[in-house]
């Protein structure tokens, strides 16, 4: 079994090595693919500490085999001995007091207080979806959903709140995540450092749409940001005609708010920017015309058990008033 | 009455020159033996309780719920081979993963352990049997009726999907009017008491159920694994069972524990579950690395290396495992320092397992290593178990487990763990023990090609999935978008899981294919040292022919003609004169032998009593109340039936001769006698869920500022005085009643029974009447629920406490509790003792604390 | 004369480890309660935990140092304390002690050092 023993520690090298090559660690949701200071803290950290479980790997289970097939033989007690006191005790507890150090440290350093005088983000966990709220230093806010964008450079707080279950906040590429748990308001600071386009979902199972609970996220410059969220505290573009009619006459407005229009519920997102957004049913879909009229005729089918029911019954015509009248919502 | 530290163990076994030397002698005893300890034919088959019957039946139906649960992954993968698949609904999936993890745990990975111990332990120790076998019985059922139960419901649709944790208020809010979470939350919970009824018995029989001169330095590695496991139950799961209790309160009748809008706090859950959850790992983990512990020094071909370091790890590991919890709630915003604290013990706990894996391979090094299947599963799980181990510490790191935490990571890891810790040392041990179980050999040729399918497919499904989840994608989800990157790993996972899955398919084919004509293997065939394998092939009912003197730790090489002298029955108990089932009680320390125990045989009583309390909790789901009353006083008369017809037997004489000129009595009470032992464990248990209780009372004190209202208490303060008063009188008319059994005379000893009952019903009646009297109503807020969840926890205590004492009463009237034999009335005085104690930290506690807050 | 004279059981055993867990019974609790109820007692969590500390690895010395004498110094795998009589029996005890106080001794260390490390309720 010689053969046998060389063949799987080969095997494990090999997968790893496939896995690597497999993936390139890159993607908008990958810790491993930083625009963060905490994910590059992070992800630095986790290298790292995957050579070093790499060697300590290859070292033991290749002493392990030399043990049991290589060079079965009465080994001297002695080496046996120095083996256990040396790799089982002292090398592991100078190891992992060192990590452990540094990881206290870390923590230290990752949970920060955000800038003072930065815009926060109050996120709420609904089911299933986001409410994100931000809030100005001088008290005033303003509503969105399911998009978060954040100002590169500057630490953001973000407190996180729920009214119905626990939902966890994660934006791997920014930094680590945190529950929203009903009854306590959690604080998240994020740091992020490189602008650009990110993905964040859900980490706490919430139930049937869990894995359909995700939102998007826009890393801007500063200036750029501050633009944005001054257009976005705007109400919705004047002239509805017959889409906002439609809209109103299915009674979207008793759940959803227009700002601007008589729309103002606040069981479902708030519209008055949606089609500036990337993504429809809380990363369920792409936002584009077809598939908002996808989404709204099949909302059940399309998310499990979410709070919206299906508008199939909307005629054809109103419909295509609508989509039209919600995709001009810039 | 014998002291408790036994007689001496007799120098050695019977020379030449006994009645041992003539064969008739000996095929007499054999005969009378074989009688004695024979399986009852026919249908009634299903009524024996001896270890080698039950361990048999519960190690399959453990295997069986592993097969179903496996299937359900198999499902999972297929779902999850290509991003936005249709398979599988995403209520199914969460049924399923739900499931797959709760009987994963609950019903596999535990009850392995429970089921391989009741087979294996006995003869490791050169036990007949042990001390309580209709209690393993009485699990075994209550382990089948659970588990079917909770596994058939996926066949409804209606298995339980919150997650095997379960977490509130996803489970009390969306998931209100789910029958699954009862299920889930009844079901399990009945699975729960078995396993601690499990715990009991193996505590018991490793303390004292030993051959004579096994002292606590010559025990078996795994004896030492099963102990700390047993004590670990004891302590995690109680926490649970009160969690339970809380959110079947919720679900049931509304009481706010986990609503946030009247006081409660969610968290707590997680802080009972994860008490709970996180030495669960280690209760997994440690007996299968016990099974490797005996393993590894047979193919070694030499003792183990660093005995002491294994004791001294499976002990680190059980205590430091209680240290652990929170780090399954780093990302749940609790402050640093609080989070510190358990990313230290969690790295800590690296230490102790690093011990037990370098000791193998010393002990291997030291040793001239043959190989063998169950060698090849053991190295292998070392490789899967080392890299599980290091991404451990990887997670343990508080601020990298914010990444980690929740993701495929975490399935990675988790399954390096479990499968490297336990599930290959568990096939190992299938191989190794095959011979045990049925007298024939696994094969060699099927056993390696099982073992590279599931090593291959195992890292191929596994490995990737560290990458998935750092990329981004987190657990419990039943589908993923394409474009994340995680397309092709997560295909590489589902292909693994096939090929794993078709790896385990060889090993249960290897198990199940027919082997009339393959010849019975020979005795010891892989040359062990450990009692256990001086087995015959076939086995014999009896297990051992005679109890052996032990004199070290592997007495097969090291004590000259041992088998011979077994096997002449020149040791003790070489005879079943009376025809009865006996076994040797021994002391904790030095395996003095101090009793002849006599165990009963089948029964019917067991399997009755599973059914009816498996009534209860079943009928609770379907919120079947009169059925459930009806069910749960069936299950009290049948258990009252079997400790009246089957416990505290008095014997025909008062002791016996066991052989080898040593006398031993027949009977003892206190703490002489196992039943005594058992109660105590048992309320070490039972004091855990109460203190479990009393913890979240000052968890929501801690974190809520609402916690004990203003104006609070003072009303119910002379109610809870008067309860405590009564208790405490009602402890000492218990307590005097044991001491003064001569001395009262049957008369005054069944008055002072009679008024102690009365005082018992008086304390349970004023502890109602306390928070009645101040009008708390447990569905307004959480401090009225948290009061009345304590008082009633005391006040059944109390009531159980009272319905000892009649039955106490009743047995001394029918002049079965005597003064000589008095074991009842010792076991409930010491559940007095524990109930005395409940009783003043509730009032004190529920009383007080409002004053002085 | 106690120190010499306490007989090595299966509790002296657990000593040590014990002395961990009141330890850690102490520190979590502390640190949690305060930083619950306000967030300034941080100074005093820390001196709790720095003095529960000091103690812990003090006992645990203790219990090591017993545990040394009445195993007659085995540290090593060199003598398994195997033999089938009292005295191997008392040794095996001690020396487990001994070595369960090593381990509850880091233990205790680590667990410390949040106390060292943090300076708020952050």
């Amino acid at each position: 079994m010689g053969r046998g023993s060389k063949r799987r520690r080969g095997g494990g090298a090999t997968v790893l090595a496939s896995a690597l090559s497999l993936v390139a660690c890159e993607g908008p949701q990958s810790a491993l693919d930083p625009g963060g200071h905490g994910a590059a803290q992070l992800a630095g950290l986790f290298w790292v500490m995957l050579a070093a479980a790499g060697v300590l790997w290859v070292v033991v289970v290749a002493i392990a085999v030399v043990a049991v097939r290589l060079r079965p033989g009465e080994h001297r007690r002695r080496t046996a001995t120095f083996l256990m006191l040396g790799g089982g005790v002292v090398v592991p507890t100078v190891l992992l007091a060192a990590l452990l150090w540094h990881g206290l440290g870390l923590m230290r350093d990752l949970r920060q207080p955000a800038d003072p005088a930065a815009v926060a983000v109050r996120v709420d966990g609904e089911l299933w979806w986001w409410r994100i709220t931000y809030l100005f230093p001088d008290g005033s806010t303003v509503e969105s959903a399911n998009e978060v964008r954040l100002p590169v450079g500057e630490r953001v707080r973000l407190d996180l709140a729920s009214q119905n279950v626990i939902h966890s906040f994660w934006l791997p590429s920014i930094g680590g995540k945190m529950d929203l748990i009903p009854g306590r308001t959690n604080e998240l600071v994020l740091e992020p450092t490189k602008a650009g386009d990110y993905r964040g979902q859900c980490a706490e199972y919430c139930g049937p749409a869990h894995a359909l609970m995700a939102f998007s996220t826009e890393v801007m410059p500063k200036e750029s940001f501050a633009r944005w969220l001054d257009a976005e505290a705007k109400p919705a573009a004047e002239g509805g005609g017959a889409g906002l009619d439609t809209f109103l006459a299915y009674g979207c407005g008793a759940c959803h708010s227009i700002r601007g229009t008589s729309a103002n519920g606040r069981i479902g997102p708030d519209l008055t920017h949606v089609a500036s957004r990337a993504t429809l049913g809380a990363g369920t879909l792409p936002n584009a015309p077809d598939n908002l009229r996808l989404w709204i005729g099949h909302t059940q089918d399309l998310k499990p058990d979410v709070r919206m029911p299906s508008f199939g019954m909307i005629p054809d015509a109103d419909m295509t008033a609508l989509v039209a009248y919600l995709e001009g919502l810039k | 009455m014998t002291a408790r530290q036994g007689v001496e163990v007799a120098p050695g076994p019977a020379g030449p020159g006994s009645a041992q030397d003539d064969p008739e002698v000996r095929r007499g005893q054999e005969d009378r033996l074989r009688e004695a300890w024979k399986a009852p034919p026919g249908w009634r088959y299903w009524s024996a309780v001896n270890n080698t019957e039950v361990g048999l039946w519960y190690t399959l139906a453990a295997f069986g719920f592993m097969l179903f649960a496996g299937v359900l992954a198999l499902l999972m993968r297929a779902q999850l081979a290509v991003p936005e698949n249709g398979l599988l609904s995403a209520g199914l999936y969460n049924q399923m993963f739900t499931l797959h993890g709760s009987v994963m745990m609950f019903l596999f990975a535990v009850p392995i352990f429970e089921a391989g111990s009741i087979l294996l332990l006995p003869q490791m120790l050169s036990a007949r049997d042990l001390p309580f076998p209709r209690l393993s019985a009485y699990g075994f059922w209550s382990f089948v009726i659970g588990g079917v139960f909770v596994c058939g419901s996926i066949f409804f649709g209606v298995a339980p999907a919150g997650g095997w944790f379960m977490y509130p208020p996803l489970t009390t809010t969306v998931q209100k009017d789910q029958l699954g979470v009862d299920v889930w939350l009844l079901g399990l919970s009945f699975i729960e008491v078995a396993s601690i009824a499990a715990a009991v018995e193996l505590i018991v029989g490793v303390l004292k159920c030993r051959p004579p001169g096994m002292r606590i330095n010559l025990i078996p590695l795994y004896a030492w694994y099963i102990l700390v496991v047993a004590v670990m139950i004891l302590f995690a799961f109680p926490p649970l069972i009160a969690g339970d209790l809380l959110l079947e309160l919720e679900r049931a009748f509304d009481w706010p524990f986990f609503d946030a809008t009247r006081g409660g706090d969610p968290l707590l859950w997680q802080h009972l579950f994860w008490i709970f959850g996180h030495p669960e790992v280690y209760i997994v983990f440690l007996p299968a690395i016990g099974l490797m512990a005996m393993i590894v020094p047979t193919f070694a071909g030499r003792p183990i290396v660093g005995y002491s370091w294994i004791v001294l790890a499976a002990i680190g590991t059980g205590f430091l495992s209680f240290g652990l919890w929170v780090h399954h709630m780093f990302a749940t915003g609790l402050p640093n320092i609080s989070l510190g604290f358990f990313s230290a013990a969690s790295e800590a706990v690296a230490l102790p397992t690093g011990v037990q894996i370098f000791v193998f391979i010393a002990t291997l090094l030291a040793g001239k290593a043959r190989f063998s299947v169950p060698m090849l599963f053991a190295t292998g799980s070392l490789g899967v178990f080392i890299f599980g181990g290091l991404t451990g510490v990887m997670v343990a790191l508080a601020p990298f487990d914010w990444q980690a935490h929740d993701t495929y990571f975490v399935v990675g890891h988790l399954h390096y763990v479990l499968v490297g810790g336990m599930l290959f040392p568990v096939t190992a041990a299938a191989y190794y023990y095959f011979p045990f179980m049925t007298g024939k050999h696994l094969s060699e040729a099927w056993g390696k090609a099982a073992f590279w399918l599931m090593f291959a497919g195992f890292n191929l499904a596994f490995l990737p999935m560290h990458f998935t989840g750092l990329m981004g994608m987190p657990r419990r989800v039943y589908t993923y978008p394409s474009g994340l990157g995680l397309d092709g790993l997560n295909m590489a996972s589902t292909v693994g899981a096939f090929v794993f899955a078709a790896g385990f398919l060889v090993v249960v084919g290897d198990i199940f294919r027919p082997k009339g004509r393959q010849p019975y293997a020979r005795r010891n065939p892989w040359n062990a040292g450990s009692l256990e394998w001086l087995i015959e092939m076939p086995g014999e009912d009896w297990g051992v022919r005679s109890v052996p003197i032990i004199l070290s730790r592997y007495p097969l090489w090291d004590q000259p003609g041992f088998l011979k002298n077994l096997d002449e029955g020149r040791f003790y108990l070489p005879d079943a004169e009376e025809g009865k089932r006996e076994t040797l009680i021994t002391s904790i320390l030095d395996a003095r032998p101090i009793q002849c125990l006599r165990v009963p045989g089948p029964t019917w009583l067991t399997f009755w009593a599973a059914v009816l309390t498996g009534g209860v909790f079943i009928f609770s789901t379907y919120h079947w109340w009169t059925a459930s009353i009806v069910s749960g006083v069936g299950a009290l008369a049948t258990i009252l039936a079997w400790l009246w017809t089957g416990t505290a037997l008095v014997p025909e004489k008062p002791e016996k001769n066991v052989g080898l000129d040593t006398v031993l009595p027949l009977y003892g009470a206190g703490p002489a006698s196992v039943g005594w032992w058992a109660m105590f464990i048992t309320m070490t248990g039972d004091l855990t869920a109460f203190l479990s209780l009393v913890f979240g009372y000052f968890f929501y004190w801690t974190v809520r500022a609402d916690f004990v209202p203003e104006g609070a208490g003072p009303a119910g303060l002379p109610w809870f005085a008067l309860a405590f008063a009564a208790t405490f009188a009602a402890w000492g008319l218990t307590f005097l009643a044991r001491r003064r059994i001569g001395a009262l005379g049957p008369r005054g000893f069944q008055g002072t029974l009679a008024l102690a009952i009365l005082l018992a019903l008086a304390a349970g009646g004023a502890l109602i009447l306390a928070p009645l009297s101040e009008g708390l109503d447990p569905t307004v807020h959480v401090y009225p629920a948290s009061v009345w969840v304590v008082v009633l926890w005391t006040g059944i205590h109390l009531a159980v406490g009272a319905l000892m004492l009649a039955y106490c009463l009743a047995r001394s009237l029918a002049g079965r509790l005597t003064p000589e034999h008095d074991i009842e009335v010792w076991n409930v005085a010491l559940y007095w003792h524990f109930l005395l104690l409940s009783v003043a930290v509730a009032c004190a506690v529920l009383a007080l604390f409002p004053l002085v807050d | 004369m106690i120190f010499r004279d306490t007989k090595a059981t299966l509790w002296t055993v657990v000593a040590p480890p014990s002395v961990w867990a009141l330890h850690f019974l102490t520190v979590y609790p502390t640190a949690a309660v305060i930083c619950a109820k306000s967030a300034d007692g941080i100074g005093t969590a820390r001196l709790v935990v720095f003095v529960a500390t000091v103690t812990a690895l003090f006992a645990i010395l203790l219990a090591g140092v017993w545990g040394w004498r009445h195993s007659g110094g085995v540290v090593t795998a060199d003598d398994p304390l195997d033999d089938g009589n009292r005295d191997s029996r008392q040794r095996f005890l001690a020396n487990a002690t001994l070595l369960l106080a090593g381990l509850s001794f880091v233990a205790v260390l680590f667990t410390g050092l949040p106390g060292l490390a943090f300076g708020t309720c952050r």
